[in-house]
């Protein structure tokens, strides 16, 4: 009788294990919502120009994706920028020569008539005119480098939940918590050196320019050179800082993740008896779904980031580029106040150029090695 | 300028030169009136040939150079030019004093003619001190 209930029970069970298959999927995280968010946080003129497929139903179209970064799409992007850029870069480039066009007249004809001191007056005129003109324009590149640099901060704090999510899935969650949280430092110490330091100090660097060449003595040039310096030095410096601490922190993180992951996989796997093995096989299988929902989120991210900060570069490199060509005109022209003034401006614009270009390769950066760090489940 | 403009300018400045002189010598009294007359005419006929050189600056400056600005300029240097003549006309009547006033006059008048351009600057460095 026990013999016949035992047996039975086995055959039960036998067949229980035939009639219950278990399955096991792997499904990646929904990361639509903060997906939604950052593409939301954009500017609508950048979103005007990504081709609408780029998020579909929530998520990165690899295709759309791969579409917008090729070689033609980034150049036709680059193209319409410039052709924005060139007319205002036209006019600026004929106000000043106009105005030098003008002074070196107004040279020609004191010399001519032996003007004195009344020649004297009518030059200061002509340098009030130009110094103006030049302040203006520099005014407008400070406006457009400010909201850029707002708007790269809000796009960044907008991507930091996408990629907390996806990494915090793929098992990384130290590299999650100590990427995310050296990127929002950053953020948070960009943000106040920028507009107390940086900012502030490039606008002092123009006045600077401007005061020594209105006052034609010459002793406010040491000051200027060496406002330059500390500028460049603290640009340097801050980039420099960042891009170490950020990758030593990064790279530990992932380290420490992959490390605890592998063991925690290990653990299931010698203790779980059949099932150990198919656990580890769909952990495995989800990490490469995982690993490339990162890169592309990851690269979609810098190629954004690409766009966003494409049309001020170009405009800065334009103005940059129009001080240059007045220079050689105001040398041609034999005026040598007005080639040291122009020179001067150019030399500071170069570093608000710099200040842009600096804080997009931070953040570059910062995305690149998240794409390139593996996750902790080991893809 | 033309060249033959250039011919007119010194044939007519030579013409002054000796109906002066000739002036001068018979009638002492006219001699100042006859400079004047050669001054003024000599004035006129460079004012005409500048004036298409103003209005192709004008023509090829348009909208990038503002009008305030180019009015500024324009009258600078017309207040140079009348003012040095007239005073180096003073001058060569015997009356350094009425010719330094002249000048001091010029002076003060385009002092008055930064005043628009000094509070454009003094705007751009408020802006810029406010950063």
């Amino acid at each position: 009788m026990k013999r016949a209930f035992w047996g039975a029970l086995a055959l039960l069970c036998g067949l229980a294990l035939f009639c219950l298959p278990a399955a096991a999927r792997a499904e990646l995280p929904d990361v639509s919502e903060p997906l939604e968010a950052f593409y939301a946080a954009l500017p609508e003129s950048l979103r005007d120009s990504l081709p609408p497929a780029l998020l579909d139903g929530g998520m990165p179209n690899a295709d759309a994706l791969r579409e917008a970064a090729s070689l033609p799409a980034l150049l036709a992007r680059m193209r319409d920028v410039l052709a924005d850029a060139l007319p205002g870069a036209g006019r600026l480039l004929l106000r000043i020569a106009l105005c030098l066009l003008f002074a070196a007249m107004l040279e020609s004809v004191c010399d001519a008539v032996s003007a004195g001191s009344l020649g004297e007056m009518a030059r200061f005129c002509c340098r009030l005119c130009l110094g103006g003109v030049l302040l203006e324009a520099q005014l407008a590149q400070l406006n457009l480098v400010t909201a850029c640099l707002r708007q790269l901060q809000l796009v960044v704090n907008a991507m930091l939940p996408v990629l907390a999510a996806v990494l915090s899935a793929g098992g990384s969650t130290g590299t999650a918590a100590a990427s995310c949280g050296a990127l929002m430092l950053f953020l948070n110490l960009g943000e106040n050196l920028c507009g107390s330091f940086f900012l502030p100090m490039i606008a002092s660097a123009y006045g600077l320019a401007a005061a020594a060449w209105l006052s034609s003595g010459g002793r406010l040039g040491g000051l200027l050179r060496a406002l330059k310096r500390i500028i460049a030095w603290s640009m340097g410096m801050f980039g420099t800082v960042f891009s170490a601490v950020f990758a030593f922190q990064t790279i530990l993180a992932a380290g420490a993740d992959s490390v605890a992951v592998r063991g925690i996989r290990f653990a299931v796997g010698s203790a779980v008896p059949v099932l150990g093995n198919v656990i580890g096989e769909t952990v495995r299988t989800a990490a490469t779904g995982l690993r490339y929902l990162k890169d592309t989120v990851g690269l979609m991210g810098i190629l954004l980031l690409v766009l966003l900060v494409l049309p001020p570069m170009i405009g800065l490199f334009m103005h940059r580029a129009v001080l240059m060509l007045a220079e050689s005109a105001a040398e041609v022209l034999g005026g040598d106040g007005e080639r040291r003034l122009l020179g001067e401006f150019a030399s500071v614009s170069g570093l608000l150029f710099g200040l842009l270009v600096g804080a997009v390769l931070c953040f570059i950066f910062a995305l690149v090695l998240l794409v390139r760090i593996s996750l902790g489940v080991g893809a | 300028m033309r060249e033959m403009d250039s011919f007119k300018l010194c044939a007519a400045a030579f013409l002054c030169t000796v109906v002066i002189v000739a002036v001068r010598q018979y009638r002492q009294d006219f001699a100042l009136t006859a400079r004047m007359a050669a001054t003024v005419i000599l004035l006129s006929f460079s004012a005409a040939l500048l004036t298409p050189t103003l209005r192709w600056l004008e023509q090829i400056g348009g909208e990038a150079f503002d009008s305030a600005s180019a009015g500024v300029l324009w009258r600078a240097l017309a207040i140079v030019c009348l003012v040095r003549v007239c005073s180096a006309f003073c001058r060569d009547c015997g009356e350094p004093g009425v010719a330094a006033c002249l000048e001091f006059a010029g002076k003060a008048e385009l002092m008055l003619l930064c005043i628009p351009l000094l509070e454009r600057l003094l705007q751009a460095v408020r802006t810029l001190a406010a950063w």
